[in-house]
C-alpha cells in the first residue's frame, strides 16, 4: 500500500480488509496506534517490561476478537483497544494484589531511549530528558487523575469517551483532568525542575 | 454579554473539544480577559509538556504480535455480531433479501388477524351445525318416514302411565277444575 493511501484509509476499512485476510491491514493499524496504546499501558502500569508484555497481550487479544467477529464499534478502534488495555492492566494489578512497584526495569533509561531515537542532536536529548522527567511526574499522580490524563493525552479519547469508560460524568472526567494538570505543575515545583524543563515553565 | 470561561473550558479548548462558535467565543474572551489568559497559559504549558511523553514498544514486541497474526492467518473469521434491528434492516447475513422491521411487524399482525378470523369462522360454523334452526328441523321431520325418537326409558313410561291413570280417576270423580 502506498503511504498516502495508508494515511487516508479509515480504521473501519482496515479492519474489514484484515477480516478478509489481508494481514497488512492489521500491520497498518498496529503501526498507527502502537505508540498511543503502549504509552497508555506504560503510564498505567509504570513498568516497561510489564508494559511490553501487556502490549503484546492486548494486541493479540485485539486480533482474536476481530477474528471472532467481536469487534462491532465501527470507527472507534482506538477507544476499543484502550478499553481492552485498561481492563488487562486492571487484571494485572489484581493478579499482583498490590500496587505496582515504582521502578524502572534495567533495560530502560535515557540511553536506551536514545538508542531508539532517529537522530542524536542536542534538541533530541533535551526532549527525551524532559519527557522522562514528565513521565515520572505523571506516575506520581493519584490513580484516577492519572487515568484521565493518560486516556486524553495519549490514547486520544474524548472526555465523553473517558466518562463512558470510567463510568463517571463528563464534568467529573474534566474535573479530574483539571486536578491532574494542576498537580503536575505543583509536583514539578516541589520536586525541583530540570533545567531543560524549567525553561519551558512560566516564570512565577 | 461575554461568557465567563472556567478552567474546564480552557481544558476543552486545549484538547480541541469545543465546536466552532464556542471556540471563537473563547478566543475573543482570551484576547480581552488578562486573568483568563494567565490561566490559559498555565494549563497550556503543562499540556504541552505532557504531550512530549511518547513511548514506543520495542520492535520485538511488535514483531511478536505480527508473528501471531501470520501464524493464525488461516483461521476462519466470524462475521461481526449485529443487533436484531440491524440484522432485520440489513438482512445480508441471514436472509438473501432485504426487509425492515416495520414490514415484519405488519406481516405478523396480518398473520394473527387472519388466524383469528379463520378461528372465529370455524367456531361459528361448528355452532351452526350443532344447533339447527327450527325451520330446518321441521323440514327434516317432514322428510323422514321413521320416528325421530325411540323411548327406551321404562321408568319414565311408568310415571307417565301413573299420571294418566290419576287424571282418568280425577275425571271420573268429577273434579271441578278438569
Amino acid at each position: 500500500m502506498e503511504k498516502a493511501l495508508i494515511k487516508k484509509t479509515q480504521d473501519r476499512e482496515l479492519i474489514k480488509g484484515f477480516m478478509e485476510g489481508d494481514d497488512r491491514c492489521f500491520e497498518v493499524l498496529l503501526s498507527r496506534y502502537k505508540s498511543k496504546v503502549f504509552t497508555t499501558i506504560y503510564l498505567i502500569v509504570k513498568d516497561r517490561s510489564v508494559a511490553e508484555d501487556l502490549f503484546q497481550d492486548v494486541m493479540i487479544k485485539v486480533v482474536r476478537m476481530i477474528r471472532a467477529g467481536k469487534y462491532n464499534e465501527e470507527g472507534k478502534f482506538l477507544p476499543w483497544v484502550v478499553r481492552i488495555a485498561r481492563n488487562l492492566a486492571i487484571d494485572y494489578f489484581r493478579k499482583m494484589q498490590r500496587n505496582p512497584i515504582q521502578h524502572e526495569s534495567e533495560d530502560y533509561d535515557i540511553f536506551n531511549n536514545l538508542q531508539r531515537s532517529e537522530g542524536s542532536s542536542e534538541d533530541r536529548i533535551i526532549r527525551e530528558e524532559n519527557a522522562r522527567y514528565i513521565r515520572k511526574l505523571i506516575q506520581r499522580l493519584p490513580d484516577k487523575q492519572r487515568e484521565v490524563l493518560i486516556m486524553r493525552s495519549y490514547a486520544d479519547l474524548s472526555f465523553k469517551e473517558i466518562a463512558e469508560i470510567t463510568d463517571v460524568s463528563i464534568n467529573t472526567a474534566l474535573g479530574r483532568m483539571r486536578y491532574a494538570l494542576l498537580n503536575l505543575k505543583k509536583l514539578a515545583q516541589e520536586t525541583g525542575i530540570p533545567k531543560t524543563y524549567a525553561e519551558k515553565l512560566p516564570r512565577q | 454579554m461575554q461568557r465567563n470561561f472556567q478552567d474546564n473550558d480552557i481544558i476543552r479548548f486545549l484538547y480541541d473539544e469545543m465546536d466552532r462558535p464556542e471556540s471563537d467565543a473563547f478566543l475573543d474572551a482570551l484576547m480581552q480577559d488578562e486573568e483568563l489568559w494567565e490561566r490559559y497559559e498555565h494549563f497550556q504549558q503543562v499540556v504541552e509538556g505532557v504531550s512530549q511523553v511518547k513511548e514506543e514498544p520495542k520492535a520485538a514486541s511488535v514483531a511478536k504480535v505480527m508473528a501471531f497474526v501470520a501464524a493464525t492467518a488461516g483461521e476462519p473469521v466470524a462475521q461481526p455480531k449485529q443487533s436484531w434491528p440491524d440484522r432485520l434492516k440489513l438482512g445480508k447475513n441471514w436472509l438473501p433479501i432485504s426487509i425492515n422491521l416495520n414490514a415484519v411487524v405488519v406481516m405478523a399482525l396480518l398473520l394473527f388477524i387472519s388466524i383469528g378470523v379463520t378461528g372465529s369462522f370455524l367456531k361459528l360454523k361448528r355452532a351452526h351445525i350443532g344447533k339447527p334452526s327450527s325451520e330446518s328441523l321441521v323440514h327434516q321431520v317432514e322428510s323422514l318416514d321413521e320416528p325421530l325418537f325411540e323411548w327406551d326409558d321404562s321408568g319414565l313410561d311408568q310415571e307417565l302411565d301413573d299420571i294418566r291413570a290419576r287424571l282418568e280417576g280425577l275425571q271420573s270423580e268429577g273434579d271441578p277444575i278438569l
